[in-house]
């Protein structure tokens, strides 16, 4: 268990899980966030599909709209750059979370419709993530991956390429 | 200060500025704005005067506040010649770039959630038609249900809207011509 435990520490130490994790999940939001940002009104379509927030009222679903893309982009630009890593990636991992049980209902609701003949993993739609329609288990597995790539940033004691422990360092010299 | 409350505030610090920038990016964007105060879903109340359509098992015969219209009806309206001369007008409630990649000939655009760009355009030709069809996608879009919704609040007459479910889908599947590119509105 020592033994594992060291060689975890010394895995690490290196720094390379930490950027990798911070790249997958940095260019992944990225890459969603932007076409998200694209097209808001389709994004603000999708979240209507959710039923997780109130139409009416509309500012509480248009607010989600409008906010949701740029604050996926600044936790994904966070995470690339290095800043703020334990909190971008607590609240990406956070977000996963949230919408995840929601793509699965999504998902469960098209499946138990009549019409649909298929097993589960055949289901298809345009779950708002930016991607178009895709389908629910390749996109559960995408998120999963992520989530457990975000917890790597949230413990790991590596600041290896981060521009916060660069800055850091350099104010250190500087004094 | 301990790692935990470090990285609640690093998330605190994220959420405020990620959200700052949402709102701030939203209010420049221009026609891509998200109006937050804009009621972009109402809900349409069936008109007394709905009938249901004729061939229930093509269209949904649930209960419907506009008119419908089965393909083969469309095609009746695009072949008249009153749609040459915009007696008959046919809507397309999709977007800029869905419009652009095809749409039914002669078909004006009307984006639902742009709409303020589009109907000083579209309600003169809209007020002076006997008919007027309106599509988006298919069943599953709602944007024409929207436009439809709209029409009537700037005093379309009920009974000279008709809504076109089938869509973009149905229209795809015929061997009737598409158009690309945008329709150059003529003064």
């Amino acid at each position: 268990m020592a033994t594992f435990v060291g060689v975890v520490k010394r895995v690490d130490g290196s720094g390379i899980p930490l950027l990798v994790a911070r790249l997958f999940v940095g260019l992944l939001f990225a890459y969603l966030a932007y076409n998200k940002i694209a097209d808001p009104f389709e994004f603000l379509k999708q979240v209507r599909e959710y039923h997780a927030f109130a139409e009416h009222p509309p500012q509480l679903i248009n607010a989600v709209a409008a906010a949701v893309p740029w604050f996926e982009m600044v936790c994904a630009a966070a995470l690339l750059l290095g800043v703020f890593v334990r909190g971008a990636a607590l609240l990406i991992f956070g977000m996963l979370l949230f919408f995840g049980p929601l793509l699965l209902w999504r998902a469960w609701m098209l499946y138990s419709a009549p019409e649909f003949a298929g097993g589960f993993c055949d289901v298809k739609f345009d779950c708002g993530c930016g991607t178009g329609e895709v389908f629910i288990c390749f996109k559960m597995l995408e998120n999963t991956a992520a989530q457990l790539a975000c917890l790597i940033p949230l413990f790991s004691r590596s600041r290896f390429l981060c521009l916060s422990s660069l800055l850091t360092r350099k104010r250190t010299t500087q004094s | 200060m301990n790692k935990v409350t470090l990285t609640l505030l690093e998330a605190v610090v994220l959420c405020v500025v990620g959200v700052a920038v949402g709102f701030a990016m939203n209010a420049m964007r221009g026609r891509d704005s998200i109006d937050l105060h804009r009621d972009y879903h109402p809900k349409i109340k069936v008109h007394a005067g709905a009938e249901q359509p004729a061939e229930p098992s093509e269209l949904d015969a649930a209960e419907s506040p506009f008119q419908l219209m089965t393909l083969k009806e469309v095609i009746e309206v695009w072949d008249d010649p009153r749609f040459q001369y915009e007696a008959y007008v046919i809507v397309d409630a999709r977007s800029d770039d869905a419009y652009e990649a095809g749409h039914i000939p002669g078909a004006v655009q009307c984006d639902y959630y742009r709409i303020y760009d589009y109907l000083e355009q579209v309600v003169p030709r809209v007020l002076g038609a006997e008919r007027v069809v309106v599509y988006c996608n298919g069943v599953d879009c709602d944007d024409s249900l929207l436009v439809c919704g709209k029409l009537i609040e700037v005093d379309v007459p009920w009974e000279n809207i008709y809504l076109f479910k089938g869509g973009w889908e149905k229209w795809k599947q015929t061997d009737y011509p598409i158009e690309t590119g945008r329709k150059q509105v003529q003064e």
